[in-house]
C-alpha cells in the first residue's frame, strides 16, 4: 500500500507545497528563457547589424561602380601612360624626340640612368643635350611638363655662345607596378573626389606617347629555303 | 456526496493561510500566463529577426553578383585611384619645375639689349647670368627683375663689366 507522504505533512504546509513547486518551476523557466532567449536574440541582432552594414556597403559599392562604368575606362589609358607599369625611359625618349622635332631643336647625347627603387615607385634619370635658339630651349624646357609619362626636371644648365644656345638637362621619369588584386567584395569603394577629377583632367591634357601595333607577318612560302 | 473531514479543527490550516495560498495560486496562474505570452513574443521576435537576416543575406548575394558583373569597372577604378595616388606622390616631390617656369617668365621680360648668357636650374634655385649691353638698359632690366613675382629671394651673385660685352649680371633666384 503506497503511503501518501503529502498527507503526512501538516495541513498548513500541504496547502503551500504545490504553489511553491510551481513557483520554483516558473522561476527556473523564466531564468532559462531570459538566459538562452536573450543571448540568442542578442547574437541574432548582432548578425543583423553586420548583415545590414555589409548590405549598405555592397549597395554603395554597386551604385558607385554603376555610376563610373562609363567614365573609368576612358581614364585608364591616361593614368597608365602617366605612371606606366614598366620602365618608361624609351617611351620618354620618344616623347622628348617628338617634342624636339615640334620645337625645331636638336636633341643629342641621350643617356639613361639605372632604375632606382623607391617605396612602390621606381625612377629613372634621362640626361640629354639640346641645341637651338634661347627661345626654343626655354620653350622646350617648359613643355616637358606636358608630356606623358609624367616627369620632373631635376636640373638644367643653359649656356649661350656664338654658335647658339645649349642646354644639358636631367629629367626623372617614374613607374610603378599595377595593383595585383582587387579589394575584398565587402570593402567600400569611394567615388572619385573633385581633386582626383581635376588631376585626371590635367593628365588627360598630357601628350601621350604614340605606340604602333605591328601586325604579325603571315607565313609565306619561300621558293628557296636557303635564300 | 459531501466530503467528511474527521480531522480536529485545530489541525486545519487557518483561514488566513488558505487565503494566502489561494492568492499565491492566482499569482502563479497570472505568472505562467505572462511567461507563455512573453515566450511566444520572444519566439515571434526571433522569427521576425531570422526572416530579416535571411532577406538581408539574399540581398547581399544579389548585390555581390551585380558587383561581380562590374569587375572590369572595379579593376579600372582601382588602377585609376592607384595611379592618381602615385601622381600625387610624384607631384609632391621636389623638382626644378618652379625654377623652369620662373626662367620662362624671366626670359619673356628681358628688354631688348639684354641676353641670357648662362642659367643653372636646380631644385633649390635658379642662377642666371645676363649680359646687358649698356647702362641705359641696365636700370630698366634691374627694375624688371625687382618687379618679378614668385621669388622669395633674389641674390646679386656677381656684377662685372667687360668692355667687349657690356655688364655681366649674375642673379640667384630662390622661390623656396
Amino acid at each position: 500500500m503506497a503511503i501518501d507522504t503529502k498527507k503526512m505533512l501538516p495541513p498548513a504546509i500541504q496547502v503551500f507545497i504545490v504553489p511553491i513547486i510551481l513557483l520554483i518551476i516558473l522561476g527556473i523557466l523564466t531564468g532559462l528563457a531570459i538566459r538562452i532567449g536573450f543571448s540568442r536574440i542578442g547574437a541574432q541582432r548582432d548578425d543583423i547589424a553586420a548583415a545590414r552594414r555589409d548590405e549598405n556597403t555592397l549597395s554603395q559599392k554597386e551604385s558607385v561602380l554603376r555610376d563610373v562604368q562609363g567614365t573609368v575606362p576612358t581614364y585608364v589609358n591616361t593614368v597608365a601612360a602617366s605612371i606606366p607599369e614598366k620602365n618608361p625611359a624609351l617611351s620618354m625618349i620618344s616623347q622628348l624626340r617628338t617634342l624636339a622635332l615640334t620645337n625645331g631643336i636638336i636633341l643629342e647625347n641621350i643617356k639613361i640612368g639605372s632604375a632606382v627603387p623607391g617605396e612602390g615607385l621606381f625612377n629613372v634619370d634621362i640626361t640629354f643635350g639640346l641645341e637651338g635658339t634661347p627661345v626654343q630651349v626655354v620653350s622646350y624646357l617648359n613643355s616637358i611638363k606636358n608630356l606623358a609619362p609624367i616627369s620632373t626636371v631635376e636640373k638644367a644648365k643653359v649656356n649661350q655662345s656664338a654658335l647658339g644656345t645649349r642646354a644639358d638637362v636631367t629629367v626623372r621619369v617614374y613607374y610603378s607596378a599595377f595593383p595585383q588584386k582587387l579589394p575584398s567584395l565587402t570593402e567600400a569603394v569611394r567615388e572619385l573626389t573633385d581633386e582626383e577629377r581635376t588631376t585626371l583632367n590635367r593628365l588627360s591634357a598630357l601628350s601621350l606617347p604614340a605606340f604602333t601595333d605591328l601586325e604579325a607577318q603571315p607565313a609565306g612560302v619561300r621558293e628557296n629555303p636557303f635564300d | 456526496m459531501a466530503g467528511i473531514n474527521l480531522l480536529p479543527t485545530e489541525l486545519l490550516p487557518s483561514a488566513g493561510l488558505l487565503k494566502t495560498a489561494k492568492l499565491l495560486k492566482s499569482v502563479l496562474t497570472v505568472g505562467f500566463g505572462i511567461f507563455v505570452v512573453a515566450l511566444l513574443g520572444l519566439v515571434g521576435f526571433f522569427a521576425v529577426n531570422a526572416l530579416s537576416l535571411r532577406t538581408s543575406t539574399a540581398r547581399q548575394e544579389e548585390l555581390k553578383n551585380s558587383i561581380k558583373s562590374f569587375e572590369q569597372t572595379e579593376q579600372g577604378l582601382v588602377l585609376v585611384k592607384d595611379r592618381l595616388a602615385k601622381v600625387k606622390e610624384v607631384e609632391g616631390k621636389d623638382s626644378a619645375q618652379n625654377e623652369i617656369d620662373a626662367l620662362s617668365n624671366l626670359f619673356g621680360q628681358v628688354p631688348p639689349g639684354v641676353s641670357l648668357s648662362e642659367a643653372v636650374v636646380s631644385k633649390e634655385e635658379l642662377d642666371a647670368t645676363f649680359v646687358v649691353g649698356d647702362s641705359s638698359v641696365l636700370g630698366q632690366f634691374m627694375a624688371g627683375i625687382i618687379g618679378t613675382e614668385g621669388f622669395t629671394k633674389i641674390d646679386l651673385l656677381s656684377f662685372s663689366f667687360n668692355p667687349n660685352l657690356g655688364y655681366l649680371v649674375s642673379l640667384g633666384f630662390s622661390s623656396k
